[in-house]
């Protein structure tokens, strides 16, 4: 991971000399932590790449027009999340399928995924994650997995620091409840 | 119970560094440069329409331009042959025209959509050079042109 602030890498990237390499240097920078929060949204490793691909040639394509009164992390963030869940409603209405059956067929993946080799309680916790409404869930991995404070993932999903912290705690008690259920 | 559950939870907490997921081996190096590549290929793909169009720039200026000979040729030519003038058409036929298909409208209604300009250019004609005078002293009486259309 390179050292450079968000400051210099747009700098970087807003000088036609530099620009590609600034770039390259941002996609280095947050790729891990993009990937992550998308895989965690769509599981399956093939469409995290390809989601996480379109995520930065929109960053490229929009990074002219960024004000820098937000975090480019956190811009990058929203990207991620909006590509990830246009790409499930996408799938949906391709499949034809209700909500229900989408979260049935992403748990499948967890399934047989050759890129998921967790144990059965790292297998349990994906599944009740799945159980959560598309928007809790995403709420939910960010608070949880990537320890996001509240600001932040308020910054990135357009909603209230209150109606996060419910939305969050209502997640917590249905993934336990699941998994005490067995 | 209580004991079974909280280790269920700091197993969870394990979990938050370790969940299960995998990817392919050195998948992190690969991807800036797959993801360069395809900015790349879109940017020369929007390059391409530009690069025809700068290729074709002389040959589509010569097409603009004879194109813009021919309408202005054409409209000149119809302007002159006088192919739009009405002319040829009689005053029995535009009042004819007008009885059949606007009855309730009198001649009143008729001019108020025309200018005045346009009024003493359609009577002109009909005007010999005694009735000029007797026409210059009504508008310089100030009498209108329903008067004048009255008279006649």
């Amino acid at each position: 991971m390179n050292d450079f602030s968000d400051t210099e890498l747009i700098k970087f990237f807003r000088n036609k000399e530099s620009r590609h390499y600034g770039f390259n240097l941002i996609v280095r920078k947050y790729q891990e932590r993009v990937y992550w929060h998308v895989r965690r949204i769509l599981i399956s490793h093939e469409d995290t790449d390809d989601i996480v691909q379109n995520t930065f040639i929109k960053a490229w394509e929009g990074l002219d027009n960024f004000r820098e009164e937000a975090k480019l992390f956190t811009w990058l963030y929203r990207i991620a999340t909006n590509e990830a869940l246009s790409f499930l409603k996408q799938k949906r209405r391709v499949f034809y399928l209700p909500v229900l059956d989408a979260e049935r067929v992403l748990s499948n993946v967890i399934s047989n995924d050759e890129y998921f080799d967790g144990n059965e309680i790292q297998r349990k916790l994906q599944k009740a994650i799945l159980t959560l409404p598309e928007k809790q869930r995403v709420v939910f991995n960010m608070k949880y997995f990537d320890e996001m404070k509240y600001e932040e993932i308020s910054d990135v999903l357009k909603t209230s620091v209150g109606a996060l912290k419910a939305s969050y705690h209502y997640a917590v008690k249905k993934i336990e409840s699941y998994l005490e259920k067995d | 119970m209580r004991n079974e559950k909280k280790n269920m939870f700091s197993e969870l907490d394990r979990l938050k560094t370790d969940s299960g997921f995998r990817l392919p081996e050195g998948y992190f190096d690969t991807l800036p440069t797959e993801i360069s590549d395809k900015i790349i290929s879109r940017q020369s793909a929007k390059q391409v329409p530009g690069n025809w169009i700068r290729l074709l720039r002389p040959q589509l200026a010569l097409v603009a331009l004879f194109a813009g000979v021919a309408i202005l040729g054409y409209f000149s030519l119809n302007f002159f042959s006088g192919s739009y003038s009405t002319r040829g058409i009689t005053e029995e036929s535009i009042s004819e025209y007008l009885s059949y298909y606007y009855p309730s409208s009198g001649s009143y209604d008729f001019l108020e959509h025309i200018e005045d300009d346009q009024i003493f250019e359609m009577f002109d004609d009909a005007l010999d050079e005694e009735n000029e005078e007797i026409i210059d002293y009504l508008i310089f009486m100030d009498v209108d042109i329903q008067t004048i259309l009255d008279e006649f």
